[in-house]
C-alpha cells in the first residue's frame, strides 16, 4: 500500500532535491572524482583518455613519501593537539571563572580568525627570523645571552605558529560544548565535596571530551591540507609536509599533475579518518547537552590572587597572537626599514603598494569573489541543510555526507579535481571557477551552521505557520528565515572570512587577471618583498572586520530574542 | 453508540485510515465522524496513533491510505492530498509553537494576514481574540516574555482567529502545571460552547478527555477501541483495555450461569471456588445467553466493606477476600485485596466508629447488582475450557491512573 510520499508539496520537494543533488554533483562530487580519477591519468588536459599506475606507484610506492606522510602526520597532529589544550583551557576560564573584563578576552580569545595564517606565518618571520627579527634585534639590544634568541623557521616553532593559528577553533567547539552543559552535573560534584580542580579534571573534562576530540581532529586534518605556511617557515628546512610536496608538484617545472593527484589521494585517505573520528566526537559530545535551554545562572568560580597570573596568561596570549605579529606588519608597512635601530615612521610603503595597479584589481577580485562565495555558499548550505533537517528524503543523509566530504579533500587537492574539471571551458581563468571551487570547499562549514540552526527551531513553529493558512513559500519568508537569521548572519560571515585568507585553493586556479589579495600576498613573500605583503595582510584584515561590521548591520542577528 | 450530533456532511469524515512511519504502522483502519461544534477527544496511552491520526487530518502527516473530508470537501484520498495551509484547519500544538520573532498581537494576526484580511481588520480582529482569552492588555509584548500559561492562550488566540471549521488540539495542556490546566481545561470548554467551533482534542489524560469533551474515541495500538460520550465510556466500557484506561477498573472473567428477569448471574470462579455475582439487566443494554463467557468489571469505589459501615449485605453479591495493603487517605482507604487468583483494588469509605483492620484479615467485600457492568470476553469466540482457565488464571489488569 505504501506510495513514494505524496503531499507536503510533493512536485516541490522532489524539484528541490533535484536542485541539491545537481547542485553537489557539480560543486563537491565532479571535481573530487576528477582528483582521484587524475591520479590514474596520463594527460591532465583530458583525464580520461589514458590511464596509467605510474603516478600511484611514484607516491605510494616511495619511502620517501611515506616519510613526509608521517612527519607531516607527526606535524598537524601535534598543532591539533596543542591548539586543543590552549583553547580548553582558554575556554574553561572564560566559561567558568570570574576573570574580569570577559568580553574583552573572548574577542582576544578569537582574534588570531581575522589574521590569515600566511600573513601571520609572515609576522612571526618578521619577529623570530635568526638574527635580523625584531625579537632578536631587541634582545641583542637588551644584551640578552644568545639562547634568548629565536628562529622561527624550525619544525618546532612551525607547529607552534600553526597551533596557535588554531586556538580559536579550540576555543569555539569547546567553549560550546561547555556552555551547553548542564550546571547542575558540576554542582552535584561540589556538593559531594570535591574542589575546583577536581571537578574540572574528574566531570567537566571528560563532559567536554568529546569535544575536544573533535577539535584536534578539525585543526589536524585542516593543518594537513595547509601549504602556505610550511612553504614560508620551511623554506630552509629539509622538512615538506605532503601539501607542499603537492604543491611543488604543480607549480615546479615540469608540472606533474598525476603525481599531485596521487599525492593528494594519501592527503584524501588521511583527512577521511580524522574526519570519521571528527564526527564521531561530534555525535557523542551532544550527550551531555542539555536540551531545555534554561538559561542556567551559574555560579562562577572565584579566582581570588590567582586572578593576576590568569590575566598575566591571557595578556601574554594577545601579545603573542595579536598585538606583537600586528606590531612587526604595522612596522614594516609604515616603516622604511625594519631594523629597530633605524625605524622612520612613513606612509610611503603603504602609498606605493596601495597605488599599484595589481593591488586595487586584487582588491576588487577578493571582494568579488569572497561576498560571492559567502552567498552562494550559504544560500547551497542552507538548501542542503533544509533539505537533509526538513525534507528528509530517503537518501538525504546521502547528501549530507556529500556536502561533508570537502572537509576531507584539501584545498590544494580539490583545486587539481576543480582545474581538471574546467580546463578548456570558457569558465577556466575566471572569477567564477573560483567562487565555485570555494563554495565547494566552505560548504560543509555553512551546511553545518545552517544545519544546527535548524535543527533548533522546533518543527512545531512552521507547521503552526502552514495552519494559519500560509503557504510554504509564505511559511519560509516569515517564520523559517527570520529564525535563521542568526545562523544565516554566523555563516555569512565565517565564509568570508575563510574566503579572504584562502590560499591553498587559489593557488592553482589564479591567473594574472584573476590575482586575489591571498595570493598577491603570497606571491609578494615569495618575491621577498615584505613590505608589500604586510600591506596586503593589513588590508585583508581590514576587509574582514568591514564584513563583519556590514553583515551584522544588515542582519541583526543578536536582535532576535534568542529563545528560539 | 455512534450517533453523530449534527449533519456530517458539515463536520469531519475519516474513513479507513492507515498511516505509518517507514515500515512501522502507527494507525490502522481507523473511522471517525465528527459532527459540527462538536468536542471530540482521541485518548489513549503514548504512541497509540493518536497525535498521527490528529496530523494526518492537519495535513502534516501523509496517511497511507484511507479517505479524510471537511464540510463534504475532500482533504485526502488516494488521489487528492490538500496542503495544509488550504484545508481550512487549524491546530494548537503541545509545544505552543508561538513564534518568537513576533509580537502577541503578530502572532493571532498571522493567520489573517495569510487570508489576505486588510491590516486594520486583521488587528481589530487579532485585538477580539486576545480579549477572548483575556490577554488583550499583553497585544505588544514579545510572546516569549509570556508565561506557559499565555503562551498557551497566544496559541489559542491564533488558532481560532483565522475561524476554521476544524480546530486540533494536540495535547494543549500537557506542559501546564496541574492548577493551570484545571483552569484551562474549563476556558477551553467555554469558548469552545461560546464561539461553536468543532474541536478534535488529543489527550493521554483521561480525566481531561472526560470533562471537556461531547465524545471521547479511544485508542491503542493504532486500533480504535471505543467511541462514546463520556459517562458511556466509564460506565459501558467494550473492553478491558477501555475499563482499565479509562479510570480504574478491576476486570473478572466468568461465565454466564442463568439469565432472569431483572438480573444475570455470573459464575467467577477466579474470586474463589463457587463465587457467583448477580448482575442487573437494567444496567446492561443488552443481555448475554447463558454459558456467554463475559467480563465483569466493577470500579474500586464501587465495592463496600460492610463490617467497616456497618451497612446490610443482604441484597448484594459478597464474597470473602484478605487484605494485602492499604493506605489511609483521609476520606477513603485505597486498599488492595486477594480474593482466589485475583487482586483487587478498592476505595473503601469508612466511618469514625470502626478502627481498620490488621493487614492479612479476612474481610467479605459487597458488590451491589447495580455497581457492576460487563463486556463479551475478547476470546469468547473460543469458548474451550483451557482457554476459559488461562483467562481466569490471568491476574487482574488494573491499570488507570
Amino acid at each position: 500500500m505504501r506510495r513514494t510520499s505524496p503531499g507536503r508539496g510533493p512536485r516541490g520537494n522532489r524539484a528541490l532535491i533535484v536542485l541539491v543533488i545537481l547542485l553537489l554533483t557539480f560543486l563537491v562530487f565532479l571535481p573530487t572524482a576528477l582528483v582521484l580519477i587524475g591520479a590514474i591519468s596520463e594527460n591532465p588536459r583530458d583525464p580520461l583518455a589514458t590511464f596509467t599506475l605510474e603516478a600511484l606507484a611514484n607516491s605510494y610506492g616511495s619511502p620517501q613519501i611515506w616519510r613526509v606522510l608521517a612527519e607531516t602526520m607527526g606535524m598537524s597532529l601535534a598543532c591539533g593537539v596543542l591548539a586543543t589544550a590552549l583553547g580548553a583551557a582558554l575556554a574553561w576560564i572564560l566559561a567558568r571563572t570570574d576573570v574580569p573584563m570577559r568580553r574583552l578576552f573572548e574577542l582576544v580569545v578569537i582574534a588570531p580568525l581575522f589574521l590569515s595564517p600566511f600573513i601571520g606565518a609572515l609576522a612571526f618571520l618578521e619577529l623570530g627570523a635568526p638574527r635580523t627579527g625584531l625579537l632578536n634585534q631587541l634582545a641583542r639590544d637588551l644584551g640578552l645571552p644568545a639562547w634568548a634568541s629565536i628562529n622561527v623557521m624550525t619544525f618546532e616553532w612551525l607547529i607552534v605558529i600553526l597551533a596557535l593559528h588554531y586556538v580559536p577553533y579550540g576555543y569555539l567547539l569547546v567553549s560550546g560544548s561547555l556552555q551547553n552543559m548542564d550546571a547542575s552535573l558540576e554542582e552535584a560534584s561540589h556538593m559531594n565535596g570535591r574542589g575546583t580542580l577536581q571537578t574540572a579534571l574528574r566531570i567537566s573534562l571528560p563532559a567536554v571530551r568529546h569535544a575536544m576530540l573533535s577539535s584536534v581532529m578539525f585543526v589536524t586534518v585542516s593543518a594537513t591540507g595547509m601549504f602556505s605556511v610550511p612553504a614560508l617557515l620551511g623554506a630552509k628546512m629539509s622538512f615538506r609536509p605532503l601539501a607542499v610536496t603537492v604543491y611543488r608538484a604543480t607549480n615546479g617545472y615540469p608540472s606533474d599533475y598525476a603525481l599531485a593527484a596521487a599525492l593528494g589521494t594519501m592527503l584524501v585517505l588521511l583527512s577521511v579518518v580524522g574526519l570519521w573520528l571528527y564526527q564521531r566526537g561530534l555525535r557523542q559530545s551532544s550527550k551531555f547537552v542539555t536540551v531545555t535551554g534554561k538559561s542556567q545562572n551559574r555560579k562562577r568560580i572565584h579566582l581570588g590572587g590567582s586572578r593576576y597570573a590568569v590575566i598575566l596568561l591571557l595578556v601574554v596570549y594577545a601579545l603573542v597572537t595579536t598585538i606583537l605579529p600586528y606590531a612587526a606588519l604595522s612596522l614594516r608597512a609604515f616603516s622604511t626599514s625594519s631594523s629597530l635601530d633605524e625605524i622612520r615612521f612613513t606612509t610611503e610603503v603603504f602609498m606605493g603598494v596601495l597605488s599599484t595597479p595589481e593591488l586595487k584589481g586584487a582588491l576588487v577580485n577578493t571582494v568579488v569573489v569572497s561576498v560571492a562565495t559567502a552567498l552562494a555558499a550559504v544560500a547551497v548550505g542552507t538548501l542542503t541543510s533544509y533539505v537533509t533537517e526538513r525534507v528528509r528524503h530517503r537518501g538525504s543523509g546521502l547528501l549530507n555526507s556529500v556536502a561533508m566530504a570537502p572537509l576531507a579533500v584539501p584545498g590544494i587537492v580539490f583545486a587539481t579535481g576543480v582545474f581538471a574539471l574546467y580546463l578548456g571551458t570558457p569558465l577556466y581563468g575566471t572569477l567564477a571557477v573560483m567562487v565555485v571551487a570555494y563554495v565547494a570547499s566552505y560548504l560543509p562549514h555553512a551546511t553545518r551552521v545552517t544545519g544546527n540552526g535548524f535543527a533548533q527551531i522546533d518543527k512545531s513553529l512552521e507547521e503552526a505557520s502552514r495552519m494559519c493558512g500560509a503557504s510554504r513559500a509564505r511559511m519560509v519568508s516569515t517564520v523559517l528565515l527570520p529564525l535563521m537569521r542568526p545562523s544565516i548572519a554566523a555563516a555569512v560571515i565565517m565564509v568570508f572570512l575563510f574566503t579572504v585568507r584562502e590560499i591553498n585553493t587559489a593557488i592553482l586556479l589564479y591567473t594574472p587577471d584573476t590575482m586575489l589579495l591571498s595570493i598577491l600576498s603570497f606571491n609578494y613573500a615569495q618575491q621577498a618583498s615584505l613590505p608589500a605583503a604586510a600591506v596586503v595582510g593589513l588590508i585583508e584584515t581590514v576587509l574582514m572586520i568591514a564584513w563583519i561590521v556590514i553583515m551584522r548591520a544588515v542582519l541583526r542577528p543578536g536582535n532576535l530574542h534568542n529563545r528560539v | 453508540m455512534n450517533e453523530v450530533n449534527g449533519s456530517v456532511d458539515d463536520g469531519l469524515v475519516v474513513k479507513g485510515l492507515f498511516a505509518g512511519y517507514g515500515r512501522a504502522r502507527a494507525v490502522s483502519d481507523v473511522n471517525l465522524e465528527i459532527g459540527r461544534s462538536e468536542f471530540v477527544t482521541l485518548l489513549g496511552p503514548s504512541g497509540c496513533g493518536k497525535t498521527t491520526t490528529l496530523r494526518c487530518v492537519a495535513g502534516l502527516h501523509v496517511p497511507q491510505s484511507g479517505e479524510i473530508t471537511l464540510g463534504g470537501a475532500r482533504l485526502y484520498s488516494p488521489a487528492v492530498n490538500i496542503p495544509p495551509h488550504k484545508r481550512d484547519i487549524n491546530m494548537v500544538f503541545q509545544s505552543y509553537a508561538v513564534w518568537p520573532h513576533m509580537t502577541t498581537l503578530e502572532n493571532v494576526m498571522y493567520g489573517l494576514k495569510a487570508k489576505k484580511m486588510p491590516r486594520a481588520q486583521a488587528r481589530t480582529k487579532a485585538q477580539q481574540m486576545l480579549d477572548l482569552v483575556g490577554l488583550g492588555e499583553f497585544a505588544g509584548r514579545h510572546a516569549t516574555d509570556l508565561s506557559g500559561g499565555q503562551q498557551q492562550r497566544v496559541a489559542l488566540a491564533r488558532a481560532l482567529a483565522t475561524e476554521p471549521s476544524l480546530v486540533l488540539m494536540d495535547e494543549p495542556l500537557s506542559n501546564l502545571d496541574a492548577q493551570l490546566r484545571a483552569r484551562m481545561r474549563d476556558e477551553i470548554r467555554q469558548i469552545q460552547r461560546r464561539t461553536g467551533i468543532t474541536v478534535l482534542y488529543v489527550t493521554h489524560d483521561q480525566s481531561e478527555a472526560l470533562s471537556m469533551s461531547d465524545r471521547v474515541v479511544v485508542m491503542n495500538q493504532g486500533v480504535i477501541q471505543q467511541v462514546g460520550d463520556p459517562w458511556a465510556l466509564y460506565h459501558r466500557p467494550e473492553n478491558a483495555f477501555v475499563a482499565t484506561f479509562v479510570g480504574e477498573a478491576n476486570v473478572v472473567p466468568g461465565t454466564v450461569a442463568d439469565v432472569g428477569a431483572h438480573a444475570f448471574t455470573v459464575e467467577v470462579t477466579g474470586l474463589g471456588p463457587g463465587t457467583v455475582l448477580d448482575i442487573a439487566r437494567a444496567t446492561a443494554a443488552d443481555c448475554p445467553a447463558k454459558g456467554d463467557a463475559i467480563s465483569v468489571v466493577f470500579r474500586p469505589e464501587w465495592v463496600r466493606v460492610p463490617e467497616e459501615t456497618g451497612t446490610a449485605s443482604s441484597g448484594g453479591n459478597t464474597f470473602r477476600a484478605r487484605l494485602v495493603s492499604s493506605e489511609f487517605l483521609g476520606d477513603h482507604f485505597e486498599r488492595t485485596y486477594e480474593a482466589g487468583r485475583h487482586r483487587l483494588r478498592v476505595q473503601a469509605v469508612t466511618g469514625p466508629t470502626s478502627r481498620p483492620p490488621e493487614i492479612g484479615a479476612e474481610q467479605t467485600l459487597l458488590v451491589t447488582p447495580e455497581n457492576l457492568t460487563w463486556f463479551h470476553r475478547e476470546d469468547a469466540g473460543d469458548p474451550a475450557p483451557s482457554a476459559h482457565e488461562d483467562a481466569a488464571g490471568e491476574p487482574t489488569t488494573v491499570l488507570g491512573s
